[in-house]
C-alpha cells in the first residue's frame, strides 16, 4: 500500500504523469502475482512429494493382513490417483504450473510406490539398482509429457542414485552404462527450457542438478587406471567452467551458476592432492602399462579434452585470456605438466606453481572487477596450498611459517585494500 | 487441436506403460506360481532392509555352488543356468551348469554369477574339484515391519538345535523363479514371528 500513497504524493506533485503511475501500479501488481505463483508452486511440489514419499513409506511396511491379490490391486491405487490429476491437469489446467508441477511429481512417486509394491509382494530378485533403473524408465516419458521441472530434477536425482547404486557398489554390474543413456534423454528437455525461458527461476535447479550429477557419477566409468582418471576430472571441470562463463549463463547470479561453482572450485581442488609427490609416483609406475591407451577411460579423456578446447575457443571470442578465470585455462597448463610427469618428477613442483599462479591470478581478477568473494577465493587458494605444503616435512619449520605469516597478511592487505578503494569510488 | 489428439495418445501410451509394468510383473509371477514346480531351497536368514520395499529376511543358501563343466565362462558373462535336482530329503539341490538354457522345464533355473567371476576349488568327498559358485536370484524375503525381527530371532533359536531345518518355498518354470514363503521347521517364518 506504501508504493499507492508514495505514487500519489508525486503525481499531485507533478514529478511523474497519471499514466505514469498507472504503468507503475500495474507493474508492482504483476510482480506480485508472479511471487505468489511462484511460491504455489513450490508448496505443491513440496506438498506432493511429502505424499507420494510418505505412500512409498506406508506401502514399504508390507502388509501381512492382506491378501496377495489385495495387495496388487493396491498397487495400482496410488498409480490411477496420479494418472487422474495428471490426466485433468493436461486437458483442464494446462496453464498452471503449479498443477503441472504437483500432479507430475506425485506420480513420479507412485510408480516407484507401484512396482516396490509388487516386488515386495513376490519376493521379485534384484537389488535397488534394478528397481531405480525400472522406476526411472517408466517416470522419464512423464518429464515430456507433463512438461515438468519437478519430474526432471526427480529424475536426475534418480538416475544418480541409480549409477551409485550401479556402479560404485561391489558387484559386477551390467547396467551401470545405463545411466548415460538415461542423463542423454533428459537433455532434449533440459534444452527446450533453455531455449524458451533461458532465465527462468526454476532452471536454476537444472543448472545445479545437471552438472553435479554428472561429477557424482563420472567415478562410475573408471576401472582400472586410477591416477589417469584425474585428467578426466579435470577436463570435466573446465568444461563446466568454461560453460557458467560463456554468456548464455554468464549473466545468471553466481548462486544459480551451477557449472561455474563446480567447474572452478573442482578443478581447483582436483589439484590439490597432485601438488603432492606420491601421485605422480604412482603415474610414473602406471603409465608403461600399454593397455591404457586402448581403454575406454583413455578415449573418454581424449574426448573430453577436445570438449574443453572447442569450448574454450568460444569462450575466447566473448573473453581475453587476461580476463578469464583461470580455471578456464588450468586444464592447457595441466595436460603439458601430466605429460612431462609421466616421465620426470618435476611435475610435482610445477603443480605447486600452477596452483600458486592460479591463487594469484584469482586475486588480481577479484581486484580487477572489484569482487571481494573472487578476491578472497584466491586468497583461500594460496593458504590451502600453503598448508599442504605444511604436512610435508621436508621444508623447514622457518619456511613454512615464513609463508604462513605471509599469507595471512595477504588477507588483510588484500581485503583492507579492497574495502578503501570502495571507499574512494562511493565518495 | 491436432495437438492435442497426439498429447491424448501421447498420454493414454504413457498411462499404459505405467500400468503393463507392474502388471506384467504380476502375471508373470502368478504364471510361475500356477503352473511351475515347488521347490525347498536350504537356507540361512538374517535381517536387513530396503529404502523402499520395506524389512525383508536376506537368505542364504547352503548349496550355492556346482561343479564345473564348462570349458570357459566368458568374462561378460553375468548369468548361468543351472539343473536340479532333490536329494533324499527333498531339497532342491544344483545338478549341472549351462551357459545357455538347455530347454525350458521345471528344473533349470537361471542364477547369477557374482562380480568375482565365481569360479572356485572346493574339496568334495576327499577330492578337490573346480566348481562354480553362483547366486540365488531369490535371496529377499519381504515380510511386514516388525516381523522380520522376530523371525530371525526365531530362525537363530532353531539353529542352536541341530535338527531344527530351515528352507525357501520356490516355484520354478522355464528359468524364472518367485519365492513364496520361508519355512523354519515345516511353519512359515510369517506365522512363527507372529507367536
Amino acid at each position: 500500500m506504501g508504493i499507492q500513497k508514495d505514487l500519489k504524493e508525486l503525481t499531485d506533485a507533478n514529478v511523474i504523469s497519471a499514466e505514469i503511475a498507472e504503468n507503475i501500479t500495474r507493474y508492482y501488481a504483476g510482480k506480485a502475482g508472479n511471487n505468489q505463483n511462484r511460491l504455489l508452486v513450490a508448496f505443491g511440489v513440496l506438498g506432493a512429494l511429502l505424499v507420494g514419499l510418505g505412500v512409498i513409506l506406508i506401502v514399504a511396511h508390507n502388509w501381512d493382513e492382506f491378501e496377495r491379490s489385495t495387495k496388487t490391486c493396491f498397487a495400482f491405487l496410488p498409480l490411477l490417483i496420479g494418472q487422474v490429476f495428471c490426466f485433468y491437469t493436461l486437458f483442464r489446467k494446462r496453464d498452471s504450473a503449479s498443477w503441472i508441477e504437483s500432479s507430475a511429481t506425485f506420480l513420479f512417486l507412485a510408480i516407484g510406490a507401484s512396482i516396490s509394491l509388487v516386488s515386495q509382494v513376490y519376493h521379485i530378485e534384484g537389488n535397488l539398482s534394478s528397481f531405480l533403473l525400472t522406476w526411472m524408465l517408466i517416470a522419464l516419458p512423464l518429464i515430456y509429457i507433463m512438461k515438468s521441472q519437478a519430474a526432471a530434477m526427480l529424475y536426475i536425482v534418480g538416475i544418480t542414485w541409480f549409477a551409485c547404486e550401479a556402479g560404485y557398489s561391489n558387484h559386477r554390474s551390467p547396467q551401470e552404462m545405463w545411466y548415460w543413456i538415461l542423463l542423454l534423454a533428459v537433455v532434449p528437455h533440459y534444452v527446450m527450457k533453455i531455449k524458451s525461458n533461458p532465465d527462468g527461476n526454476a532452471l536454476v535447479f537444472l543448472h545445479w542438478f545437471f552438472p553435479l550429477s554428472l561429477v557424482i557419477s563420472l567415478g562410475t566409468l573408471e576401472h582400472d587406471f586410477n591416477e589417469s582418471f584425474t585428467l578426466v576430472f579435470i577436463f570435466l571441470f573446465a568444461c563446466m567452467s568454461i560453460l557458467g562463463d560463456l554468456p548464455w549463463l554468464q549473466r545468471r547470479h553466481t548462486a544459480a551458476n551451477g557449472y561455474l561453482v563446480l567447474g572452478s572450485f573442482g578443478s581447483t581442488v582436483m589439484l590439490f592432492p597432485l601438488s603432492f609427490a606420491s601421485f605422480w609416483e604412482e603415474i610414473r609406475r602406471d603409465h608403461f602399462d600399454l593397455n591404457m591407451y586402448s581403454s575406454a577411460e583413455f578415449i573418454g579423456t581424449i574426448l573430453l579434452f577436445l570438449t574443453a578446447c572447442y569450448l574454450l575457443w568460444r569462450l575466447k571470442r566473448s573473453q581475453a585470456w587476461n580476463e578469464m578465470r583461470p580455471s578456464s585455462w588450468m586444464f592447457l597448463v595441466f595436460t603439458i605438466i601430466f605429460l612431462i610427469g609421466l616421465y620426470e618428477p618435476i611435475a610435482v613442483v610445477l603443480t605447486n606453481l600452477l596452483l600458486l599462479a592460479t591463487g594469484v591470478v584469482t586475486v588480481f581478477l577479484g581486484a580487477k572487477r572489484n569482487h571481494l568473494g573472487l578476491l578472497n577465493y584466491g586468497l583461500i587458494i594460496i593458504t590451502a596450498l600453503v598448508i599442504c605444503r605444511f604436512f610435508d616435512t621436508d621444508l623447514s619449520f622457518v619456511i613454512r611459517g615464513l609463508l604462513f605469516v605471509i599469507v595471512g597478511a595477504g588477507f588483510f592487505a588484500a581485503n583492507y585494500l579492497m574495502i578503501q578503494k570502495r571507499k574512494t569510488h562511493e565518495k | 487441436m491436432k495437438n492435442k489428439k497426439i498429447l491424448w495418445i501421447a498420454f493414454a501410451a504413457v498411462v499404459l506403460v505405467q500400468w503393463y509394468v507392474p502388471a506384467s510383473m504380476i502375471f508373470e509371477r502368478e504364471h510361475i506360481i500356477k503352473y511351475g514346480k515347488e521347490w525347498k531351497f536350504n537356507t540361512e536368514p538374517v535381517d536387513p532392509n530396503d529404502v523402499f520395499r520395506g524389512k525383508y529376511i536376506q537368505l542364504r543358501f547352503s548349496d550355492s555352488d556346482v561343479k564345473n563343466t564348462l570349458d570357459t565362462i566368458p568374462e561378460d558373462t553375468h548369468e548361468l543356468y543351472i539343473r536340479l535336482v532333490e536329494d533324499t530329503n527333498g531339497f532342491a539341490i544344483p545338478s549341472e551348469v549351462f551357459l545357455e538354457n538347455p530347454g525350458n522345464g521345471e528344473d533349470i533355473l537361471r542364477v547369477n554369477i557374482p562380480y568375482w567371476g565365481g569360479s572356485i576349488n572346493k574339496l568334495v568327498d576327499g577330492v578337490e574339484e573346480e566348481r562354480v559358485t553362483f547366486d540365488y536370484p531369490f535371496e529377499r524375503f519381504y515380510m511386514e515391519e516388525g516381523k522380520a525381527g522376530p523371525a530371525e530371532t526365531a530362525y537363530n533359536e532353531r539353529r542352536v538345535d541341530t535338527l531344527s531345518q530351515t528352507w525357501a518355498v520356490v516355484s520354478i518354470l522355464n528359468g524364472n523363479a518367485v519365492l513364496s514363503d520361508v519355512m523354519i521347521d515345516g511353519k512359515s517364518v510369517t506365522e512363527l514371528s507372529d507367536e
